[in-house]
């Protein structure tokens, strides 16, 4: 089902404000006085001449004033529908499941605005959290993006102060769908820059619903995208606004959104290049005024300042690469400002060369300077994850914990569908549109198409800058189909021209003029067959009636898509996982939060849990307790150290749980239930990282057997069978299946029945599916036996020599006992 | 935890005076062996209830000799005599003395030659090897007169090992320790285990019996056993005859290679040796200081008090800032017995005690200086005072002093050690004037400049007007 409001858009042959924009038209343009925008509506009281067809019959004496007023109206309440349809849509989970925050990111950010609530912002500010990298500690208040968080607390402050006490929980979910349709409004206000309000309607439509937003911005996905898409949008809209105004007050606007941009998202870096690029090319282009420097430099100025006052960014904004092309800018418009006052003061034309060979200079020592001071290290060099932008090999070669994350990835190409639908068919129509008219405006839409086009074939994740120009140019080519179809106009056969002509003996060159001139007013013109002629328009209701119907099935099955990808894809809290029993009903998986509360229940406060990083947040946010590695991957080695004790046997492992004071160890195992997500999935990517650190103790080959497979059944290693994780997962699931062969239902193996013995970990808590396994981690033996000792003698085994007399060769001191 | 402390330690006095001298508790089980007859030993259980143990005797096969009931220990201390016993009730078998070792039960162990397989397999999990049950300790030097060269004299200057406070002075000096007839082991790596009494240089290990002149089969029995001849011999310093074995948490453990050590014909005899001098034995001594020690009344260290505070304040913090001045402070006291026989807990002075700031590795390590000036009731206060590491985490104070004969002394803390605050860094920072100057100049510089274009444009528009108007 197609939630409710978003009809009106998606079927414009209706009641659409799709041909407002021709209305706007029928006021100025005497050749289209006639035309009437809605069929329902009242003839205007404008005279019909008689040289104009039309291809269906037309109210009259509509006054101007009423279409004007009629089309506010509408446009208002589609806008209001369309943000209801793109915060209903987003609901799916909050439905279907609870009011839950989701996946892994989002639970710090729970955590850190329940810290800034209830503590208040300077504590906020200088949270140092002793549970997470234990025992190194984070200062949370310096290593985050706190506009999240700081939005979500001045929301419930707001919602306080107007006597509505809502729990910061929801305030957290639902922030989320709520500016999903702020986005919808911005991006309208953002089209309309480029086109007309109908194409933003549309475009607003689009960005409501289209999954490759509504993947990163569900109901509970509390995560730096969900404001983040806002903010970009604002701030393009803005600086669009500032560069067409030369206002100083927009680009102050654009500086102010930025700013929040910059405190909310890493991906501010998209805005600090695309604003300066678009510059860029406009000066190429030779259209630098000062409009565009008026708004660039309150941008740049008001903007940089402001985005340094996070501290997390400080002084990034003059000390790295990702930041110097905006910088570069800056100082090429002063220079060019500065040259045009000089040009329009001294006329002389040798003084003029002089003058751009100065331009010229300064721009290459600046340019040297920039080089010199990267090498030098006064500038940082780009970071690691922007080389994988230019060479999607790099970071698996030299960053493996940024390759292993599955949506650093490129991206699959069915994925474009996947989330876009229709739209990325119309997408390259749309920049073809701005191609064509090619103001200022239209070049950033260009610009940005081009660069999200790449970077979102590089990694999934840039899914979502695409998605927001995608759906913009999409609904300007969509608008101007509709336009072209819907306009009643028809225009006169080439046999009355030709009557034309003879009437009044034109030249063919004066015809061509007067067709470019009609192009210079901006007005609809077709290009090809139909645009080489003198007239243009579409003949006939029928051809009308075949395209228009097919644009709007397109549309529904565009609302269709949408609805369906996003209930079925996008709404899964994975915290919370759900399956079908055979008789359809819905079983609910609550393994995760099951084990995370066993162990905010069961284990000292102060019990150190380890697992793979993935799950680092969770247990913060859920059980309350000290990590030693979370999502926040900043400290490679510490990653490194928990993958070499996952992917270590027993021996190893335990010297390095015992110096972090590891207390539990924490598994996802999801051979049960066929959970594919789980940690021997994953566990490839532990040996890698942990190889990157350590390649003479661990190494990737060991864990693949001779014919090169990944294998956890009686092929696998002895490396593999004695690794931490592999014990772990597998410790006692033989014993499930009471003498039939155990089956490993995500890798479709049988794992041997042999028991696997633990000597050095205790099985804590195993989940209801299996799902979570958590291990206790033994303390040394009081009397000094060896943890395969103890549990042999506990087993009833006997000793028939004593520990030393095996282990005598070294026949060393005693050494002090160790902790 | 200072108050609690303070408030606590009162109330351990009192309980220790309503109990006996040890430090944990009075209650003794002694498990007895059926062949062996209590008493023949009656004067060390004598002086085990003259210093207020209460001793209850059972059997190995006792039903009701629990040790454990609901989770908490039946008894404090456990004499076992009973190295021969084939089998023992599921509640004495090896494997639950263990367990009731690891929640608390302090053991003495008397062995003998006898000892069985089972028993001898269980001794290894302490990594303790015994020699075969047929074999016992020879010395044809050192004997008292009179009797069989199996009850070897041990001469306490050069047999026994000083280790803390296990044996007084006062044995390590008295008359020579009679070790009858009993069984040799070898204690392992294992570095919880504490050597206490060796066998002399003389000394042998062999069957006892008249042997021949004939001397392959002197050196038949001299090598042991006779199968595995390859196999060194034991001798001196490698062959314990008494040894003690401290727990990580402190839980005692002794193993005495002779249980005839304590009969009452051994208990502080005369003994002739065969250089005729006369002595008195020093067995009954030894014994008492054996298992004052292994019942936790000597070398007992507690922890009183640990804290920490930053310079000026007095109760601990949770974080510290970087650079912060820390001062820590440890109170340890040493249990001792007073003279009327009640428990008591006295000054525990030391001199190499060390305190390390520690994460994943020590980042400051400094020596814990006793504080005479404090003024506590019992014990002895240490302290270190040392300047945080410019370094942010989750620290741990640490205090680990592992000397044998004495209690381990473990002392972890954890606090944090956090950046400065925002409002805590200097405002003004030297180094940076020529920026503020440059900020400032640039400010002024342009409101000069904006007052200056604003006048001399208005100027222009006149002149021009005026020009125009010419």
């Amino acid at each position: 089902m197609a939630p409710k409001g978003k009809s009106p858009a998606a079927t414009p042959s209706k009641n659409t404000p799709i041909s407002t924009p021709l209305a706007k038209k029928a006021t100025e343009d005497p050749l289209a006085k006639a035309i009437i925008v809605e069929d329902e509506e009242i003839p205007s009281g404008t005279v019909t001449p008689k040289t104009i067809k039309l291809a269906y019959p037309l109210p009259e004496h509509i006054s101007s004033t009423t279409i004007n007023n009629t089309e506010s109206l509408l446009r208002f309440v589609i806008l209001a529908l369309i943000c209801g349809a793109a915060i209903g849509s987003r609901l799916f989970a909050v439905i279907r499941f609870e009011s839950v925050i989701h996946e892994f990111d989002p639970w710090f950010n729970f955590r850190a605005s329940k810290v800034l609530v209830n503590e208040g912002f300077y504590e906020f500010w200088n949270w140092f959290d002793p549970t997470a990298w234990y025992p190194l500690g984070r200062t949370v208040g310096t290593t985050l993006y706190p506009g999240l968080m700081v939005t979500a607390g001045l929301i419930w402050h707001f919602l306080r102060l107007i006597n509505m006490p809502v729990d910061i929980r929801n305030v957290c979910v639902m922030l989320a769908p709520g500016f999903a349709g702020l986005t919808a409004w911005t991006t309208y206000l953002f089209t309309k820059e480029m086109s007309t309000p109908a194409a933003g309607l549309l475009a607003a439509a689009f960005i409501g619903i289209a999954p490759g937003y509504i993947s990163r911005s569900v109901a509970g996905s509390y995560d730096n995208e969900a404001i983040a898409i806002f903010l970009l949008m604002a701030a393009f809209y803005t600086w669009i606004k500032a560069m067409k105004t030369g206002s100083a007050l927009w680009g102050m606007l654009t500086a102010l959104f930025y700013g929040w941009m910059v405190a909310a998202w890493g991906g501010y870096v998209f805005i600090t290049n695309m604003i300066p690029l678009h510059a860029f090319v406009l000066i190429l282009m030779g259209r630098f005024n000062n409009r565009l420097y008026t708004a660039y430099s309150s941008w740049y100025v008001i903007g940089t300042i402001s985005s340094m006052q996070v501290p997390f960014v400080e002084f990034l904004p003059i000390r790295t690469s990702e930041h110097m092309a905006a910088l570069g800018v800056f100082g090429l418009l002063q220079l060019i400002a500065f040259v045009e006052i000089v040009r329009r003061l001294v006329p002389g034309k040798q003084f003029q060369l002089l003058l751009r060979a100065f331009v010229v200079l300064v721009f290459v020592v600046s340019f040297a300077a920039l080089v010199v001071l990267t090498f030098s290290g006064w500038i940082a060099p780009f970071a690691g994850r922007f080389y994988s932008l230019w060479d999607t090999g790099y970071a698996k070669v030299h960053m493996p914990i940024i390759a292993s994350v599955s949506e650093h990835q490129p991206t699959a190409w069915p994925s474009f569908f996947f989330d876009l639908e229709m739209l990325i068919f119309f997408f390259p129509a749309g920049v073809f549109w701005c191609f064509k008219e090619l103001r200022d405006e239209q070049i950033f839409i260009i610009i940005y198409a081009t660069l999200s086009a790449y970077f979102a074939g590089v990694m999934v994740r840039l899914m979502l800058v695409i998605t927001p120009v995608v759906c913009v140019a999409a609904a300007i080519a969509f608008s101007k189909l509709l336009e072209a179809y819907i306009d009643p106009v028809i225009p006169e056969s080439e046999d009355e021209i030709e009557e034309a002509t003879a009437h009044q003996p034109m030249s063919k060159a004066k015809a061509k003029k007067i067709a470019a001139a009609r192009q210079n007013k901006g007005e609809f013109n077709f290009t090809g067959i139909l645009g080489g002629k003198g007239n243009k328009g579409i003949f006939g209701l029928d051809t009308r009636f075949a395209v228009v119907s097919v644009l709007s099935l397109f549309l529904f099955l565009f609302v269709y898509h949408c609805t369906w990808v996003t209930s079925s894809a996008y709404s899964s809290p994975s915290v919370v996982l759900a399956s079908r029993n055979p008789d359809g009903s819905q079983n609910i998986i609550d393994d995760f939060r099951e084990a995370y509360y066993w162990i905010r229940q069961n284990t000292e406060k102060d019990a150190v849990v380890m697992s793979w990083w993935d799950y680092g947040y969770q247990i913060a946010g859920m059980a309350d307790r000290p990590t030693l590695v979370d999502n926040n991957t900043w400290n490679n080695t510490h990653i490194a150290t928990v993958g070499k004790a996952m992917s270590s046997n027993e021996d190893v492992a335990y010297p390095i749980l015992r110096k972090h004071d590891v207390d539990y160890v924490l598994v996802i195992f999801g051979g049960l239930l066929g959970y594919s997500g789980d940690d021997i999935n994953k566990f490839l990517w532990m040996v890698r990282i942990a190889q990157g650190e350590w390649p003479d103790e661990v190494q990737e080959v060991n864990y693949f057997t001779q014919r090169g497979e990944y294998a956890v059944d009686e092929r696998a290693t002895p490396t593999m069978k004695n690794s931490l994780m592999y014990k772990m997962s597998y410790y006692r699931f033989h014993e499930l299946f009471g003498g039939h062969p155990a089956q490993d239902r995500v890798r479709g193996q049988t794992i041997p029945s042999t028991g696997i013995q633990l000597d050095t970990l205790d099985e804590a808590f195993t989940s209801e599916n299996w799902i979570v396994r958590i291990y206790k981690v033994k303390k040394e033996d009081p009397i000094g036996r060896e943890h395969k000792a103890v549990s042999s003698f506990e087993g009833g085994k006997k000793l028939k020599k004593s520990a030393s007399s095996i282990t005598a060769a070294s026949g060393g001191k005693k050494s002090r006992p160790n902790m | 935890m200072r108050v609690t402390s303070l408030l606590l330690a009162p109330i351990l006095t009192l309980i220790g005076l309503v109990q006996a001298r040890s430090s944990t508790g009075d209650r003794v089980l002694v498990v007895l062996e059926s062949s062996i007859k209590k008493d023949d030993y009656s004067k060390f259980w004598k002086s085990l209830q003259d210093r207020g143990f209460q001793l209850t005797f059972k059997e190995p096969k006792d039903k009701d000799a629990e040790l454990v009931k609901f989770g908490e220990l039946n008894y404090d201390h456990l004499v076992m005599f009973a190295p021969g016993a084939k089998s023992f009730s599921p509640s004495l078998s090896p494997k639950s003395i263990l367990h009731a070792q690891f929640a608390g039960l302090n053991t003495l162990y008397f062995l003998s030659p006898d000892l069985t397989e089972n028993n001898k397999e269980f001794f290894r999990e302490y990594d303790l090897e015994f020699i075969d049950s047929s074999n016992i300790l020879i010395d044809s030097f050192n004997y008292p007169i009179n009797s069989s060269p199996s009850d070897v004299l041990l001469s306490p200057t050069s047999s026994l090992l000083r280790n803390g406070e296990i044996i007084s002075p006062s044995t390590s000096s008295g008359g020579p320790i009679v070790y009858p007839s009993g069984t040799v082991f070898t204690t392992g790596e294992n570095p919880y285990l504490i050597d206490i009494l060796h066998a002399s240089k003389t000394s042998y290990i062999g069957q006892n019996k008249l042997l021949s002149s004939d001397e392959n089969e002197v050196e038949k029995s001299v090598s042991g056993n006779s199968k595995n001849a390859k196999e060194p011999i034991l001798n001196g310093k490698k062959a314990s005859l008494v040894s003690a074995l401290q727990t990580r948490d402190n839980v005692r453990v002794g193993f005495i290679g002779s249980g005839e050590m304590i009969k009452d014909i051994w208990w502080n005899k005369e003994i002739k040796t065969l250089d005729g001098k006369s002595h008195k034995s020093g067995n009954g001594q030894f014994i008492s200081d054996f298992s004052k020690w292994i019942f936790q009344e000597t070398g007992v260290v507690k922890i009183f008090d640990s804290t920490h505070h930053r310079e000026g304040e007095s109760e601990p913090r949770e974080l510290y800032t970087k650079k912060d001045e820390i001062t820590y402070s440890l109170t340890l006291a040493k249990h001792y017995t007073t003279s009327n026989g009640t428990s008591a807990w006295g000054p525990f002075e030391v001199d190499d005690l060390q305190l390390e700031f520690t994460m994943l590795d020590p980042h400051v390590r400094t020596s814990l200086k006793q504080d005479e000036s404090a003024s506590i009731n019992q014990g002895s206060n240490y302290k270190a005072k040392f300047i945080a590491p410019d370094r942010h985490g989750v620290f741990k104070f640490v205090v680990e002093y592992w000397r044998p004969g004495w209690s381990y002394i473990q002392s972890s803390t954890t606090a944090s050690v956090v950046p400065l605050r925002h409002d805590e860094y200097p405002r003004f920072i030297t180094g940076a004037w020529p920026y503020y100057i440059g900020a400032c100049s640039t400010s002024v510089t342009f409101l000069i400049f904006c007052a200056l274009w604003v006048s001399l444009a208005e100027g222009d528009k006149d002149r021009k007007g005026k020009k125009k108007a010419e």
